[in-house]
């Protein structure tokens, strides 16, 4: 059959004639299915949010949230998507949706549809921690040990994590009541159809070549594939998860001529651990890389709760975070700090790239035309203090000021070894090399330490903006390292974080 | 009647689940931007770049070429036909006001201006015709400043020759309502206290969630608009006003409404535009904004400098207080944009017993996007800057916050009280609701926490702020608007219609958009005619059906709304007195209603509400020259305002090193009279005090110097997420209202109002210690670490060189930190 169709609510939706352009939200609410909404078209309110059936470790399949706004409705070809709508109905609601509604935590009721989706997902997370009383039906206990770095997350009682709805916007609940539902959420019932769902293998991304209207989409099927589309179309696009994208493809109309989705490709999406280092797909999404690496590397383990929302990591990748270069992005920050090293492909070949040697100017780097990132490594030998300090105005889902990642060795007292990342700077992320030389072979003590504050204070060439000005950034460098001190003072330090 | 077991015992006092929920929270409903009819065309509109220029020519050419275009308008294809905006509420006699096209003609006055609509069969065609208009513009310089605007500077408007549109005063001494200020603040001058302060009310945006759509059918006797408004009876009245359409022409429907807070109150530049594209087409025409476009072209809030004198004797006692306002209006005047300052004139001396007093508001134009209501509208101004004069004042006579303002409120004995400003407050009981927030904060344990932390010089210091706050809501008695030279009355109508099976259909004048009128409208009318909750159906938004309304804003829908119910279901228990009388062949004088039946004093004879409404509808036995009808209507004026109270504390952390803050407990007691719906309530509560929150901490709308709105986005104007909030201490103590039937106060504003004064306060009382006494809004961790260092006491502004949020090579701009496409556009 070559009809390209997405699964929705258990009904095929056909995407012929569909443009690379049109949204997966755009797509549903011309069916009809309003209950996902427009409601800022980059990622930021979550109105948007539906769920996915991903592929999940076990084999099976987890429904995750994504927002719909952002990426092309043919990158959802051949997947199976559930909207509020398909969760329950008026008069037989979901029991999301029945907390929610007993809770109070529906007013305009705008968003919550998209309220609905992420607390669906974090309600059918087979590894969320139950409690004992509620109606815990045994399912997916048997993951709870090996997934209890959870645990430094910000659990509700029912062992819901909080990050779910960290991209979601509500403005008339004070959302106290929205959490009151997400705290009361016992366990999917035995004959829940979507608990149930997660024991079939999730459906893949049909390969797909559409051309609509002169704009072409294609899904290759490999890396070799997609490597020989980019060097034949200069122009060409690649995408994974659409969280820059389509910010762009909505709000400045951009419109390329050929889109190359690669978030499927299986070369970009290894998770591989060998005696030196830690290797993660390109297109492995933030979401399954925290989960795969279950804190086995403490450094991103602190940035991930840190990075956008978990409606974002759900989506993006961390080769599209280092393929757009952003240098207030927070992932180069902590990847520098860990000494990462990128694999280039292209129909040349491979080529290894410290990430440290990557970036060359605003928005460039060292990847040439038709080249792309397609892993992601770092040593497996963990640094024995890390830390990521985010200066933002909101806890979550905000833009850094100021992002720090510190990887530091003490041996005796003495710092032995730093790494020191920084985002939001200078108008690439960077290394804060002159603060690591004077930290190195420093005496890990306050006077020390307010030596080495003013050097790194000086790192960079931060810039004045609406968020903060250049004396603030300048200010919290120093600080940040600063509160390092005071969370890792000697009588702890050597300790485990 | 059915008896059922387990109901409660009246409905009202009842946490309802809400009768809206399963429709909303499934996303099975009717938004605006849902519907979809046959030959719909789309509408994008081409806004100016500039915040003030002269438009020399516009070609849109280009645009009519391109796929799917049917039209494009102009302003000078409308200049002729489209009337101009209306502004309800002129405050003096000689008010200034340009004129105020939909559709820009020869200038534009702020950056979002309309100055075309392209009309298409598809709204992603009409938006990309849209870039295809060619505009030019002589840029002209901008009024963006409100201090230098009010000095006339630059003038948004150069016909009107000042940039001042009003200045309206009200003295107590000349009012007659009390003392002279001047007086007052003489003498504190020798041997009392006199606190002058200049406050900050930033420029905020309601941001409300669902963006405005609009949807015109011209096609029919009657033209329906359908609207993601407030106010349709307004956008009715108006949509005829302004454009000579006989208002019997005109049916407008407000569906399923997604947040407004004041933002959607208004009758706007979009409407009319869409209704003149569906004419033009003859084809019905739908406008949904972009969030960006809701930003920058949706009215913004407060905005305003206050200078403030507190005048006070040395032990406290406030002597009087002067109030000296600036407030931006933005480019126009909306529907009630000069009368917001107005709303707070009568609430600076909010609780207390303030002899004296004296306020004057300048409203001054600025080539930046209109304000008007916005939660609150008015009051939390007037909240914010005497609730953290009373903290000041406390510092100075060196007492407890609490203590001082005891010392200068009305007690609860007086009442009902008379203010300075000549308003009655009806009921209230400040002690009691400051005692119950006291206990419930643990504010004893947290001042002594507050004391170790000062003296072990913790880098994160507490504070505790204060806020015993009251507002005037429940707008509002007609004769006091006329009084006010607002335009229009202040009552509402409702109707309640007795169907022949039993069930009861009540017809609002109010519009909900979200507080659940038709869950609180059932309560009350299912206790008031003994019917069951589930029988009652709630109608509203739709002028063909509520035909008589002035719809929802300034917490009036209960106090006001729910009250013409009342009056019009009592009605209907008259009518049915009558029928009941007849049937059980008893005086009308002997009948007595209750729980739904209708029994002959003294006897065990009854009728049933539901025979007798069959009785009614048959027609076959009734009285003599009754009319076969227990319909009624009721349209209800209130004779006074709704005056509910609280007391909130608020406890900060402060990290003195980053300047980073962390709420650590709120309690909000608050007095808002007999409660309908706890759940309700609550959530009004809640959602309200967050967006004060949000005030004191995180949102601005902030703009660059070229006048563009900087924070043009979700990602730049940062309305609090999950994370940013805590759980907060809801509780209330009740004083009810006399002026209503069930002793009722407004609810829904009360929260923002008092919630921003405490935030700040307790930040202010975290760091006071170390020199500051002032930290302007929003609390950012830049302005409060700037503060701490001295290098300015109000954190002053931090926009520079800002770069437009999408702008080709604007080095801080990611949109979500965390982009996942490789390489990308750039």
């Amino acid at each position: 059959m070559a009809e390209l169709s997405v699964t929705v609510n258990g009904m095929p939706l056909p995407l012929d004639g569909v443009a690379p352009s049109v949204s997966l939200l755009d797509a549903l609410r011309a069916q009809g299915l309003t209950g996902a909404k427009e409601g800022c078209a980059e990622g930021e309110c979550g109105a948007c949010s539906v769920l996915v059936a991903r592929p999940a470790a076990d084999g099976g399949s987890q429904w995750v949230a994504v927002n719909a706004c952002l990426p092309p409705a043919l990158s959802y070809a051949g997947q199976e998507i559930v909207t509020a709508e398909g969760l329950g109905s008026p008069g037989d609601l979901h029991p999301v949706q029945a907390e929610l509604a007993h809770r109070g935590g529906s007013q305009c009721g705008y968003c919550t549809p998209g309220f609905v989706c992420s607390m669906a997902a974090e309600y059918y997370r087979p590894d969320r921690a139950g409690l004992e009383g509620t109606e815990a039906s045994g399912v997916g206990n048997d993951h709870q040990d090996h997934h209890n770095h959870h645990d430094r997350h910000d659990d509700g009682p029912n062992g819901f994590d909080e990050h779910a709805l960290s991209g979601n916007l509500c403005r008339c609940t004070g959302y106290r009541p929205i959490m009151d539902a997400a705290h009361a959420l016992g366990r999917p019932a035995a004959d829940d159809p979507f608990a149930a769902r997660r024991a079939q293998a999730a459906p893949e991304p049909v390969p797909a070549h559409v051309s609509v209207a002169g704009y072409e989409y294609v899904r290759p099927e490999t890396l070799a594939e997609a490597l020989d589309l980019l060097a034949a179309h200069p122009d060409a696009v690649p995408v994974a998860g659409s969280t820059d994208l389509g910010v762009v493809t909505n709000l400045a109309m951009y419109r390329p001529q050929m889109l190359v989705a690669i978030d499927r490709l299986p070369e970009l999406r290894t998770l591989r651990a060998t005696d030196e280092r830690i290797e993660i797909g390109a297109a492995v999404t933030l979401s399954e890389a925290e989960s795969w690496l279950a804190g086995r590397v403490p450094l991103l383990d602190a940035l991930f709760p840190q990075f956008a929302s978990r409606l974002i990591r759900n989506a993006a990748t961390f080769g599209g975070n280092l393929g757009t270069a952003s240098p207030i992005g927070d992932g180069a920050p902590a990847l520098l700090a860990l000494d990462a090293t990128l694999t280039l492909a292209s129909t040349e070949g491979t080529r290894e790239v410290a990430l440290s040697d990557y970036f060359t100017g605003y928005r460039q780097t060292v990847r040439r035309p038709g080249e792309l990132i397609a892993t992601i490594s770092v040593p497996v030998a963990q640094p024995g203090m890390v830390a990521f300090h985010k200066i933002a105005k909101r806890r979550y889902d905000d833009i850094s000021s100021v992002a720090v990642a510190y990887a530091i060795d003490i041996e005796g007292g003495v710092v032995t070894r730093a790494r020191i990342g920084l985002g939001g700077v200078a108008a690439t992320p960077l290394r804060a090399l002159a603060t690591e030389a004077a930290l190195t072979g420093s005496a890990w003590t306050e006077a020390e330490v307010d030596r080495v504050a003013e050097v790194l204070a000086g790192e960079g060439t931060p810039l004045g903006d609406h968020r903060a000005s250049e004396a603030y950034r300048r200010a919290m460098l120093g600080t940040s390292l600063r509160k390092l001190y005071a969370e890792h003072a000697p009588a702890t330090t050597g300790a485990a974080r | 009647m059915t008896v059922v077991d387990d109901r409660p015992a009246t409905e009202v006092g009842s946490p309802r689940r809400r009768k809206e929920d399963a429709r909303l929270i499934v996303g099975r409903t009717r938004w605006t931007d849902n519907l979809t009819l046959p030959g719909m065309l789309h509408l994008a509109m081409v806004r100016s770049p500039y915040a003030h220029a002269r438009i020399t020519s516009v070609d849109a050419d280009a645009a009519r070429q391109a796929p799917n275009v049917v039209a494009v308008l102009t302003g000078e294809d409308v200049k002729d036909i489209q009337g101009g905006l209306p502004c309800a509420w002129p405050i003096t006699p000689d008010q200034k006001a340009p004129t105020h096209p939909s559709i820009a003609v020869d200038r534009v006055a702020f950056a979002g201006e309309i100055v075309a609509v392209v009309i298409a069969r598809s709204p992603g065609e009409a938006r990309d015709a849209a870039e295809l208009v060619d505009v030019e513009y002589d840029e002209l310089p901008a009024a963006l400043e409100l201090k230098a605007a009010a000095a006339d500077q630059t003038l948004a408007h150069p016909d009107l020759g000042t940039n001042t549109s009003a200045v309206w005063t009200f003295d107590s001494g000349a009012a007659g309502t009390g003392g002279d200020v001047e007086a007052a603040i003489s003498a504190a001058r020798d041997g009392g206290i006199v606190i002058e302060r200049e406050y900050r009310q930033q420029r905020l945006i309601p941001a409300f969630m669902e963006p405005r759509s609009f949807v015109c059918d011209p096609t029919g006797e009657q033209l329906t608009i359908w609207s993601s408004t407030q106010v349709p009876h307004f956008v009715r009245i108006f949509t005829a006003a302004v454009l000579g359409i006989p208002e019997s022409k005109i049916r407008v429907i407000a569906p399923d409404v997604g947040g407004g807070f004041g933002g959607k109150l208004q009758f706007t530049p979009e409407e009319v535009i869409t209704v003149l594209a569906a004419r033009h087409t003859g084809k019905p025409c739908k406008y949904t904004e972009t969030r960006s476009e809701s930003l920058v072209s949706a009215h913004h809030g407060r905005d305003q400098w206050q200078k403030l004198t507190l005048a006070a004797t040395a032990d406290g006692h406030v002597t009087g207080l002067k109030v000296e306002l600036l407030a931006d209006m933005g480019a126009y005047l909306g529907l009630v944009t000069p009368g917001v300052p107005i709303l707070g004139a009568f609430m600076f001396n909010a609780i207390y017993t303030f002899p004296a007093y004296h306020f004057t508001c300048r409203n001054v134009f600025t080539n930046k996007t209109w304000t008007d209501a916005y939660r609150g509208a008015g009051r939390p101004e007037a909240t914010y800057a005497i609730e953290r004069l009373m903290d000041e004042l406390a510092v100075e006579v060196g007492v407890d916050p609490l203590e001082i303002r005891e010392r200068n409120w009305i007690r609860h004995e007086q009442f009902p009280f008379t203010s300075v400003c000549g308003l009655e407050y009806d009921s209230g009981n400040y002690e009691a609701a400051t005692a119950r927030a006291k206990e419930l904060f643990g504010y004893d344990d947290l001042r002594a926490e507050q004391a170790r932390r000062r003296a072990s010089n913790d880098p994160v210091q507490l504070g505790i702020g204060v806020s015993t706050f009251t507002e005037m809501c429940g707008l509002a008695p007609s004769r006091v608007l006329g009084s006010l030279s607002y335009a229009a009355g202040g009552w509402e109508a409702a109707s309640v219609r007795m169907l022949p099976t039993g069930k009861v259909e009540v017809v609002t004048g109010t519009s909900p958009h979200g507080q659940g009128h038709e869950t609180a409208w059932s309560q009350i009318v299912a206790d008031r005619l003994g019917v069951p909750f589930e029988d009652v159906e709630v109608l509203h938004g739709d002028t063909q059906v509520a035909h008589k309304g002035l719809d929802t804003y300034g917490s009036r829908s209960l106090v006001v709304g729910a009250e013409a119910v009342i009056r019009a279901a009592d009605k209907v228990i008259e009518k049915a007195r009558v029928v009941a009388a007849h049937l059980l062949e008893a005086s009308v004088e002997d009948i007595d209603f209750a729980n739904g039946s209708f029994t002959v004093r003294g006897t065990d004879s009854a009728q049933a509400m539901a025979e007798v409404v069959w009785a009614a509808f048959s027609a076959h036995n009734l009285p003599d020259g009754f009319e076969p009808n227990l319909d009624s209507e009721a349209t209800f004026d209130p004779v006074s305002f709704s005056f509910p109270h609280g007391t909130h504390l608020c406890a900060m952390e402060v990290d003195t090193e980053t300047g980073q803050t962390t709420m650590r407990k709120y309690v909000a007691v608050d007095d808002i009279g007999t409660i309908v719906n706890p759940l309700i309530v609550h959530g009004q509560v809640h959602g309200g005090i967050v967006q004060g929150v949000a005030q004191a901490l995180w949102e601005e709308a902030v703009y660059d110097d070229a006048g563009t709105l900087v924070s043009g986005s979700l990602v730049d104007y940062t309305i609090p997420s999950s994370a940013d909030t805590i759980s907060l201490t809801v509780d209330q103590t009740t004083s009810p209202s006399t002026t209503n039937t069930l002793g009722t106060k407004g609810v829904g504003e009360a929260g923002a109002i008092a919630s921003t004064p405490a935030v700040v306060n307790a930040i202010v009382d975290a760091v006071r210690h170390l020199g500051v006494n002032d930290i302007r809004m929003p609390c950012t961790p830049e302005r409060v670490w700037t503060a701490i260092r001295g290098a300015s006491g109000s954190g002053g502004p931090s926009t520079a060189a800002a770069a437009s949020h999408l702008g080709a090579g604007a080095p801080n701009h990611d949109p979500d930190s965390g982009a996942a496409t490789q390489g990308g556009a750039q």
